[in-house]
C-alpha cells in the first residue's frame, strides 16, 4: 500500500522524518520487550505474556506509530506463548506422569514450537530495526489487524451514526 | 516472493505454512529415530548363528576375567533357577548361559547371543530364588527380542558386528563391546516389551509374578543398600524404574493362580552367605 493509495483511502501514515527519536524508541521497544518477556518467561510462557500484555497497555495510548508495533508485537507474541506453554505443559506431563506414549509426538511438537520460535525471533528483529528507522513493518495477519487496529478507525464515531435522524424505511 | 495482498491470502499462506512446519518437524524426528529403526532392521538381518558365534566369543572372553563366580554351590543354584524358567521357553534358538560376575555394582547385563551376566551385588539384594528368576525372566525376554543385538548394531553398525563374528583378532573389540554393554540403555518399548515376556515366563514357570515387582521396589532411589559405602545401583539407571513398569508386575500377579504356584527350593541365604565379599582379594 503506498502513499497515493493510502491518501485515496484517506489514510496518512507517519513518515520515517515526521516521527519523533520517542517514537521510534518505543516502537522499538514494544520487540525488544517481547524478547525480555519471551526469554525470562521461557520456563512458563505465560508469565512472559502477562508481561507483554502489560507492556502493551503502557503504550498503547501512545502514538499511532508505537501503539502499531506494540500491538503487532503483542499479537505475534501470544500464539508463540501459547505454544510454549502447550509444550512446556505437555512435557511436564510426560514427566510427572511418567507416560512414555506419544514421546515422538511430543518430539515433533517441540520441534514444531522450536521452528516457530526462530522464525519469530528473526521477524521481530527485522521488525525492530524498521521500527527503530520509523518504517512500518507488517507481520502477516497480524500486521493487517494491527494497521486496521490505528489506522483504519472510522473517522465518524459508531455512536455518532447510530444517532443520525434517517427518512422512514422505502422513502 | 511477491507479498500478499489480502488478509484471507495471508491467513492461507500462514496455515500452508503451518502445515509444512508441522511436517518438516515430524521428519526431522523421523529422521533422528531413523538410525534406530535401521539398526533393528539391519539386526534383523543377522543371522543368529553369527549371533551364537558372537556369544561364544564373548563367553569365553569372560571366563578369562578372574571376577567370574566359580563356585559349584552358587552356579548350581542359578542354573536351577535358570532351568526352571528355560523349562517354559518354547520355540527358542538360543542356549541361555548365565554367568554370576564380582563388582560392585547392581546390575545384570545381557549379551547378544543369550549370555546374561548377574553381577553379585544385584544376587545380594534379591530374598528368594524367585526374584532372581523375575530378573532372569526379564533378561530372557531382551533375549528372544534381540534387543542386545540391536542396541550393538545401532552402536558400532552391523558390519562391525560382522568383522567380529568373523574372527581375526576381537578380543580388543570384545573388550569394547562388553564395556560398552555396562551402560546400554534399552528403549522404553524394548523394556516394556521384556517386561511382558518376563512376567508372563513366570506365571507359566509356576513362579508368582509378584517378584518383580517386589525386586523393583528394591531399586527405588531411596532403597539404602547394604554395605559400607553406597553402591550405584546401575540396574536401576539402564532399565528405567517406572512405576507403572511395578504395577504392572502386580497386576499379573492378581492375574496369576496362585495355586499353581510352585517354590524354588533354594536355601537362598546360604547361597548368598557363599558370594564372595567385596572386601575379599581377588
Amino acid at each position: 500500500m503506498d502513499l497515493q493509495e493510502n491518501n485515496a483511502k484517506g489514510i496518512v501514515l507517519p513518515q520515517p522524518q515526521e516521527l519523533t527519536e520517542r517514537e521510534k524508541e518505543d516502537a522499538m521497544g514494544a520487540y525488544l520487550m517481547m524478547f525480555a518477556a519471551w526469554g525470562a518467561g521461557f520456563p512458563f510462557p505465560l508469565i512472559g505474556l502477562v508481561a507483554s500484555i502489560i507492556y502493551f497497555y503502557i503504550n498503547k495510548k501512545s502514538s499511532s506509530f508505537t501503539a502499531f508495533h506494540s500491538y503487532q508485537a503483542l499479537l505475534t507474541h501470544i500464539p508463540i506463548s501459547l505454544l510454549n506453554a502447550a509444550a512446556v505443559i505437555w512435557g511436564v506431563i510426560l514427566f510427572v506422569g511418567n507416560a512414555h506414549h506419544h514421546v515422538r509426538v511430543f518430539a515433533a511438537f517441540c520441534t514444531f514450537a522450536g521452528i516457530w520460535n526462530i522464525i519469530y525471533m528473526a521477524s521481530s528483529i527485522i521488525a525492530c530495526v524498521n521500527a527503530r528507522k520509523g518504517r512500518f513493518y507488517y507481520f502477516w495477519v497480524s500486521g493487517r489487524l494491527s494497521f486496521a487496529k490505528y489506522y483504519c478507525a472510522p473517522l465518524v464515531p459508531k455512536a455518532v451514526v447510530d444517532e443520525r435522524n434517517m427518512p422512514p424505511e422505502g422513502m | 516472493m511477491k507479498r500478499p495482498k489480502t488478509m484471507t491470502h495471508e491467513v492461507v499462506l500462514l496455515v500452508a505454512l503451518t502445515l509444512i512446519i508441522a511436517a518438516a518437524s515430524y521428519s526431522i524426528v523421523e529422521a533422528i529415530h531413523l538410525p534406530l529403526k535401521k539398526a533393528v532392521h539391519d539386526a534383523e538381518g543377522v543371522p543368529v548363528s553369527w549371533e551364537l558365534h558372537l556369544k561364544e566369543g564373548l563367553k569365553k572372553y569372560m571366563e578369562t576375567d578372574s571376577r567370574v563366580v566359580r563356585d559349584k554351590v552358587i552356579s548350581a543354584a542359578v542354573d536351577s533357577v535358570k532351568n526352571r524358567l528355560l523349562a517354559h521357553v518354547t520355540d527358542t534358538t538360543y542356549k541361555i548361559d548365565v554367568i554370576v560376575v564380582e563388582s560392585d555394582e547392581i546390575n545384570a547385563v545381557t549379551f547378544p547371543g543369550g549370555l546374561i551376566v548377574v553381577f553379585t551385588p544385584l544376587l545380594r539384594l534379591t530374598s528368594s530364588p524367585e526374584e532372581l528368576a523375575s530378573v532372569l525372566a526379564h533378561e530372557i525376554g531382551h533375549v528372544e527380542h534381540r534387543d542386545p543385538l540391536k542396541q550393538l548394531v545401532k552402536e558400532v553398525g552391523v558390519s562391525t558386528v560382522l568383522s567380529m563374528v568373523r574372527g581375526g583378532k576381537p578380543e580388543p573389540m570384545v573388550e569394547g563391546v562388553v564395556k560398552d554393554f555396562l551402560d546400554i540403555q534399552y528403549t522404553r518399548e524394548q523394556e516394556r516389551a521384556a517386561d511382558q515376556y518376563g512376567l508372563r515366563l513366570l506365571a507359566e514357570s509356576h513362579i508368582n509374578p509378584a517378584n518383580f515387582g517386589r525386586f523393583m521396589e528394591k531399586l527405588e532411589p531411596d532403597t539404602s543398600v547394604v554395605g559400607t559405602e553406597p553402591v550405584e545401583i546401575e540396574y536401576f539407571s539402564t532399565h528405567p524404574n517406572e512405576r507403572s513398569r511395578i504395577d504392572s508386575a502386580y497386576a499379573a500377579a492378581k492375574r496369576f493362580d496362585r495355586k499353581t504356584e510352585v517354590p524354588i527350593n533354594i536355601d537362598w541365604d546360604n547361597i548368598k552367605r557363599g558370594l564372595p565379599s567385596v572386601f575379599d582379594d581377588n
